[in-house]
């Protein structure tokens, strides 16, 4: 049987302790400093013949040529590429359109997410 | 001869180097011919692939044995997204052991092999979720850029040992593309119409190839862009007319020849690695042309 000694329970609620503040420090983090993902416009591009990854890469291509993307993301399964944009710059479907055909492919649909999580979003 | 390789090999390497070195863009495709994937507009696609080659069952009393290694470097750019034009440039080394006389002799050639250019119109394009379907037609010239008069002490060498072929050759075709998350499908019909140079004509060759690449891993897609490893398996249906020599018919040249292509490669989405044997498992050649041992291909592409 192990004995329980003061200074290993010391050790294990201090560890404890610094578990839960780790676990919550993001909730405050959140709440001082604002997440900048949401301040800048976000889009999801619904690609049509993206079944590759150097398909995926060439689109990604075209797409960050066009002036104001800040990143990309793609999901080759869902066939669709999460763009976001600088503060201030926003990406006009014609565009995105544009992009996606010179890489060979089509746009299947155009999402503003960030509309979509703005005030009266439905 | 043992030092001769490796600098052989450093030449065709950094020849690959400078080709790579003006790429941006690339794609998967088959090992053993092209695909009908787009080249993304005003941007360039580029391929190195190593290529050893040999032959040694000679029906002959010659005892040929025929041992080739090239490197090919291929560019292609997006004219649009439906025209491409490609350029493929191969630098080899080729050499030929034969009995002549009660002598074993050795001949071989190295360098620059004839460039080629083509173009290709994609006719018909269906892009849907997950998959596309491409058929697109290409013709293009074979530029007689390698040395077709290479001499040795024996004389000049054969014309399978030239580095080029010395004329200007045509050829067209038809490639379609089908293409999934979990696989590929590639066929191609290709025919070559070679012209006579210094005497020698090369048999037309027409040829047919299929390509089927099935995605291994990972066998479940999840979210963002893997690297995918395909199994590969390729055939080809060669068929060559005889060779004409002085404008006579070489009746042990050409025939036809079918090989089974199983191979691997992977791919993320700056680059690519991938090899496959391709292996003659019919070989209805005529005369005493010398039959194919093996073709061992390994080659790398990247994203810059």
């Amino acid at each position: 049987m192990t004995k329980r000694t003061p200074m290993a329970y010391t050790r294990r609620k201090a560890l404890f302790s610094a578990t839960v503040v780790a676990a919550m420090a993001p909730l405050f983090a959140g709440a001082q400093t604002p997440d900048t993902d949401d301040e800048r416009p976000h889009y999801v591009l619904g690609v049509d013949g993206m079944a590759c990854p150097f398909c995926s890469f060439g689109v990604e291509k075209k797409l960050s040529a066009i002036e104001g993307v800040a990143e990309l993301e793609t999901s080759i399964l869902a066939g669709t590429v999460s763009v976001i944009m600088a503060p201030g710059k926003t990406l006009r479907e014609e565009e995105a359109r544009q992009a996606v055909e010179e890489a060979g492919f089509d746009l299947r649909d155009f999402k503003d997410i960030s509309a979509d999580d703005g005030p009266g979003a439905s | 001869m043992c030092l001769r390789i490796p600098r052989a090999l450093f030449k065709g390497l950094s020849i690959g180097v400078v080709v790579l070195s003006s790429s941006q863009v690339i794609r998967a495709a088959p090992l053993t011919f092209n695909t009908a994937l787009p080249v993304a507009e005003n941007e360039f696609v580029i391929r190195e692939q190593f290529i050893f080659n040999r032959s040694s069952a000679d029906p002959s009393t010659a005892d040929r044995k025929r041992a080739a290694w090239s490197i090919a470097s291929a560019v292609g750019y997006g004219v649009n997204s439906d025209l491409a034009i490609f350029g493929v440039l191969p630098y080899a080394n080729k050499q030929l052991k034969m009995t002549s006389g009660a002598m074993r002799v050795t001949r071989q050639a190295e360098g620059f092999g004839d460039f080629k250019i083509f173009g290709r119109y994609t006719v018909l394009k269906k892009n849907s979720p997950g998959k596309n379907f491409r058929i697109a037609p290409f013709a293009g010239i074979e530029i007689p850029t390698g040395a077709n008069t290479v001499r040795d002490a024996l004389g000049r060498l054969p014309a399978g040992v030239q580095p080029g072929s010395g004329s200007w050759d045509v050829f067209g075709g038809a490639v379609a593309t089908y293409q999934t998350l979990d696989f590929q499908f590639d066929a191609q019909a290709r025919y070559q119409a070679n012209a006579k140079a210094d005497g020698f004509e090369f048999g037309d060759v027409a040829r047919f190839d299929g390509s089927f690449q099935y995605r291994l891993w990972p066998r479940t897609l999840r979210s963002g862009v893997p690297g995918f490893f395909y199994g590969i398996l390729e055939t080809n249906i060669v068929h060559k007319q005889t060779n004409r020599i002085g404008g006579a018919r070489d009746f042990n040249s050409g025939g036809t020849t079918v090989f089974l292509v199983p191979g691997v490669q992977y791919v993320t989405k700056r680059w690519i690695v991938e090899t496959a044997l391709q292996v003659p498992i019919v070989q209805n050649l005529h005369g005493a042309a010398l039959k194919n041992d093996f073709i061992l291909r390994a080659g790398f592409r990247f994203n810059i």
